[in-house]
């Protein structure tokens, strides 16, 4: 019986010879057929055995990728529940590079739509993949012109998180901003980072051969945790009024920039925080020169720093509220310099609330000679000044305040009226609040409160810790005295009409950084309390390099003022029935 | 020869005829193709009911994804609206309306503090004794209540 059975037979089939030589060809090819499945079988058995799992291996880690699913960042509100930071879904534009067959013409089409020069975006997808970035949080105008380009295959749309501040400029130094991956990078949105940020989730995302992402293959491994929720000291209407009537008056002196605090006298919560010049978080970028919060940087106080001075030397029994002195205009000083009156004059025969009302020079270097260094320092020191005072904003300054053994002759003369020595405006707007809620150097602080996400709360800053540093009889003598400064001293233009305001003037000459001052360049300054009958509020108001006008009851006094009226209106505070101003108020006219 | 034998008929005794009755109902119960049939039906009924099981499943994960896709989206709509009127509360533009509308701010002397006796306010609620910070928090959680204004602390 024949094998191959469909070979022709008969007389037509030829001779023997040739069936031979077809039946060794068929054979042949069928051994060489049985070989290359042989080899087949051999490349199977090795592949699905002995490369198996290197192979599952590699082709998981080119379809399945574990990819982390960011938390939603908490927002931040004021203290009545105004939304000051918030966040919003955008598109990120990411590119798909492995898919994309012309690089230059892909940019041509999508490199106009970003506003991005085409070469940027052919360099970035020439790397080849399958993920780049094209750019992060579009706004829906140019991502639906995205969309519109149809390249579905070569492009990709990832929702992020963007954060945003609905309130604008309001508020930016302390608020800060983020950074593209919503990280905290200045104010607040950095110092709670921890608990603004959440915690971020990770889940499974499967890609085709392409890598483009197939929706169904996405799984949550663990769901983020969304942050925490801040609420902050700050009042919105009370920040817009500082910030308002700071910028008034730096465009109006042409200064270089200027800060105002506005802090409540027992708890050292911050109500407002304004520095100018200022930015929009929202395009932080922009305005880099205005990330400067000079709330937080020090500078050379001049006379406010009188205050502290006199309440050391009060509080250490050096002097006393009867003490008096003599002012002959100037004062020669070790070291052959000689401390001059701002305007020249002679006070003659002064006591302390003279010192205090008319800003005197002479009595005042005469008060820190008799306090000497190592008393002058320690008690100042204790006030808080050349320290931090902790407040929850990065970036702050200590100041300076040199150890008493490097100091020279002159040092306690200079410092007592405010020169040689650096602090920052929440340094003296602290020692101001002291010196109205009884003697007590409060933390000053611009975050209350943390809600937890689950529903949790947490106090920021729990029960303030108090320290005494001054008598209640020494602080309230002081706040009487600096009284007179509004009624009949040097800054009568902080008058708040139905209020009694207690404050100090100062106007500092600018340190040049060869030594020496610099001619023509002062800080005006004006700190002080409101009302002063029961203190609530202690205001500050530094205006940096005026022009015109320089002194700080002519620049800052007024800013202090209008602040002052208007912040009090806004939280309701009752003006003082002491006042002769509340019974002309009642007349409603 | 055999097969040249005349064949011969014997008379036999047939039984008598019974009357023609029905094939009994087992018999016709028990038809295989028709027991196939119940057999196959049998089987396939479970996996029938599975399979539409199966396939709601698929369905109510279908909607259930679907809701929750809602879910997030009515979620970011919320939030987005909530910066809005963040945005549009916000007092730099609050101020530059009354101003358009020829408003000001009132003069001290148009502002009289009335001191109102306790006698007139009634009971405290419970929520004025919290802290003011505890009140924004109970105002946050409160979302009927954080549609308007809040009172301030």
């Amino acid at each position: 019986m024949s094998r191959f059975p469909s070979l022709p037979r008969g007389p037509g089939a030829g001779p023997p010879q040739v069936l031979a030589l077809s039946r060794r060809r068929i054979r042949g090819v069928a051994v060489v057929w049985l070989a290359c499945l042989v080899v087949l079988g051999a490349r199977v058995a090795y592949l699905q055995t002995a490369a198996s799992e290197r192979l599952r291996e590699l082709g998981r880690r080119q379809q399945v990728e574990t990819v982390t699913v960011p938390a939603s960042r908490g927002r931040i509100y004021d203290r009545a529940g105004r939304q000051l930071a918030g966040n919003v879904v955008r598109d990120s534009v990411y590119a798909v590079p492995r898919a994309i067959r012309d690089p230059h013409r892909f940019a041509g089409q999508v490199a106009p739509v970003l506003g991005v020069p085409p070469q940027s975006v052919v360099e970035r997808v020439r790397g080849g993949g399958y993920f780049v970035w094209l750019a992060r949080q579009v706004s829906p105008e140019v991502a639906s012109r995205l969309r519109g380009l149809r390249l579905q295959d070569q492009l990709g749309f990832e929702q992020e998180e963007k954060r945003v501040y609905p309130a604008g400029l309001l508020a930016a130094h302390v608020l800060g901003f983020t950074g593209v991956d919503n990280q905290g990078l200045a104010g607040v949105e950095l110092r709670y980072e921890e608990a603004l940020r959440g915690l971020p989730g990770r889940a499974v995302r499967v890609r085709d051969a392409l890598g483009r992402e197939i929706l169904e293959g996405r799984q949550a491994l663990s769901p983020p945790r969304p942050g925490a929720d801040l609420v902050l000291a700050l009042d919105s209407v009370v920040q817009h009024v500082a910030e308002r009537e700071l910028q008034r008056a730096v465009e109006h002196y042409r200064a270089r920039g200027g800060a105002a605090v506005v802090m409540d006298v027992h708890t050292g919560e911050l109500l407002a925080v304004a520095s100018v010049p200022g930015f929009d978080p929202n395009r932080f970028q922009h305005r880099p020169e205005g990330w400067r919060n000079r709330a937080l940087e020090a500078y050379e106080p001049g006379s406010t720093f009188k205050l502290a001075i006199l309440a050391a030397a009060l509080e250490a029994g050096v002097i006393r509220p009867q003490s008096r002195f003599v002012c002959q205009g100037t004062l020669r000083i070790p070291g052959g310099y000689t401390i001059r009156e701002a305007h020249g004059e002679s006070h003659g025969r002064v006591g302390v609330a003279d010192v205090v009302r008319l800003s005197c020079n002479v009595a005042s270097a005469q008060v820190g000679a008799a306090l000497g260094p190592d008393l002058l320092y320690r008690t100042v020191a204790r006030f808080g000044f050349g320290q931090l005072t902790g407040v929850d904003l990065p970036g702050e300054s200590a100041g300076i305040l040199r150890p008493p053994g490097t100091w020279s002759a002159t040092d306690p003369y200079v410092v007592a009226i405010g020169q040689g020595v650096a602090v920052t405006p929440l340094q003296l707007v602290r020692f101001a609040a002291a010196l109205a809620n009884g003697g007590y150097l409060v933390r000053p602080h611009v975050a209350v409160a943390v809600l937890e996400p689950e529903g949790g709360l947490r106090r920021v800053e729990g029960a303030q810790q108090k320290i005494r540093v001054l008598s209640p009889s020494v602080a309230g003598t002081l706040l009487r005295m600096m009284e007179a400064v509004v009624t009949d001293g040097t800054g009568t233009a902080a008058a708040v009409e139905g209020y009694r305001v207690a404050g100090k003037t100062g106007t500092a000459q600018k340190p040049s950084p060869s030594g020496g001052y610099q001619p023509g360049r002062y800080v005006a300054s004006f700190v002080g309390v409101v009302p002063s009958d029961g203190p609530r509020l202690a205001i500050l108001v530094a205006v940096d390099e005026p022009r015109g006008a320089y002194y700080g009851g002519v620049v800052a006094a007024p800013v202090f003022s209008r602040i002052a009226s208007q912040a009090l209106w806004v939280l309701g505070i009752p003006p003082s029935e002491s006042s002769p101003q509340v019974l002309r108020g009642r007349g409603g006219d | 020869m055999t097969a040249s034998r005349r064949r011969r008929t014997y008379p036999v005794l047939l039984p008598r005829e019974f009357p023609v009755t029905r094939a009994p109902r087992r018999l016709r119960r028990t038809h295989p193709v028709a027991r196939g049939l119940v057999a196959v039906f049998l089987l396939a009924l479970p996996l029938l009911g599975h399979v539409w099981l199966e396939t709601e499943a698929t369905q109510a994960g279908y909607r259930l994804r679907a809701l929750r896709q809602e879910v997030v989206q009515l979620a970011q709509e919320q939030q987005r609206l909530r910066t809005q009127v963040a945005a549009l509360r916000s007092p730099e533009r609050l101020e530059r309306l009354a101003s358009d509308l020829g408003l000001q701010a009132p003069a001290p002397n148009q502002l009289a503090a009335v001191p109102v006796p306790v006698a007139f306010t009634g009971p405290r609620p419970e929520a004025a004794e919290l802290p003011w910070w505890q009140r924004v928090v109970r105002l946050l959680h409160d979302p009927a209540a954080s549609a308007a204004e809040p009172e301030r602390p």
